[in-house]
């Protein structure tokens, strides 16, 4: 057993976990989500206000909309990973459902300024 | 191989244990929902370990090529065999790059680089897809995932391969052996 996990594969493991979460603080910004954006095809389709429940559908897709945070409700696709992901409210995080080519991200106030411009 | 039936024999074998593979793990996928989608342990992935350690390179391009196609006809359709098989195909020239230079590494961190690399091509062609760049943090999680996966998936390989060679009466070229 022991010739299985060889030194270099535990500091390779390592490595990968470290640069994963490393990438991802640096990513992931902080302070409230205030803006969510919808995109179909890369084009902006809608642009929601994460302040307000809400639930309403694009292209066979429901949004719902529920404390700050937005999730893929229900959807048409086979797989349902969209709607398995759950909420998001980081802003930075996003998620698409790939079948639909449907994507939501999550913005922060800096970014839905330079949106908004 | 110099015989051509038993070539044929083989591969057809082994295509058949890399769908039969990736049949049953979507079964377990369906028993044990992950809440992160696209996380799956590539189980698959083994057939292809095989065919780069006993075989070639091109063995394992096609193999997986057509284990991608399979799979895509039995889930997803046509969408999915274009969003999973340059995921396939690199991961498996990944490996092939591995196996070769990166000599300390076992059958384990090989199968870790696979799953990495399979990973980030998938979110790559997500947001080529969707357009949306802010997926690219999504691959963040998946790196993690593919690391875990990988390791599990290459333990598993390194237990079940001296089998899988034995069972098909077939000799390895190299070297997964090596560390024994």
């Amino acid at each position: 057993m022991k010739h299985i996990l060889l030194k270099a594969d535990i500091i390779l493991f390592l490595c990968i976990i470290a640069a994963a979460v490393i990438g991802m603080i640096l990513f992931l910004g902080g302070g409230d989500a205030k803006t969510a954006l919808i995109r179909k095809d890369g084009n902006i389709v809608r642009r929601v206000n994460l302040d307000t429940d809400q639930t309403f559908s694009v292209d066979g897709v429901l949004f719902e909309v529920r404390g700050g945070a937005i999730r893929f409700k229900e959807s048409n696709c086979p797989g349902q990973e969209c709607v398995h992901a759950g909420f998001f409210k980081r802003p930075g995080s996003s998620m698409a459902c790939l079948p639909n080519r449907i994507s939501v991200t999550v913005l922060g106030q800096s970014e839905v300024d330079a949106v908004a411009e | 191989m110099r015989n051509s039936a038993k070539r044929a024999a083989v591969f057809g074998a082994l295509l058949a244990l890399s769908a039969a593979l990736a049949v049953a793990e979507s079964m377990i996928g369906a028993l044990f929902p992950v809440p992160v989608p696209g996380v799956k342990l590539g189980i698959a992935n083994i057939v292809s370990l095989f065919l780069l350690c006993c075989f070639s390179l091109s063995s394992a391009l096609t193999i997986s090529f057509l284990r991608t196609l399979l799979a895509s006809l039995f889930f997803g359709g046509l969408g999915m065999f274009v969003y999973s098989a340059p995921g396939a195909l690199l991961s498996t020239l990944a490996m092939y790059i591995a196996l070769r230079r990166l000599k300390s590494l076992s059958i384990a961190g090989v199968s870790m680089i696979g799953a990495c690399v399979h990973n980030i091509a998938q979110v790559c062609v997500a947001v080529l897809i969707t357009g949306e760049t802010g997926l690219f943090f999504y691959g963040f999680v998946l790196l993690i995932a593919g690391a875990v996966s990988g390791a599990v998936t290459g333990i598993a390989a390194r237990v079940t391969m001296p089998r899988i060679a034995a069972a098909l009466n077939v000799r390895c070229k190299i070297s997964m052996f090596k560390e024994v």
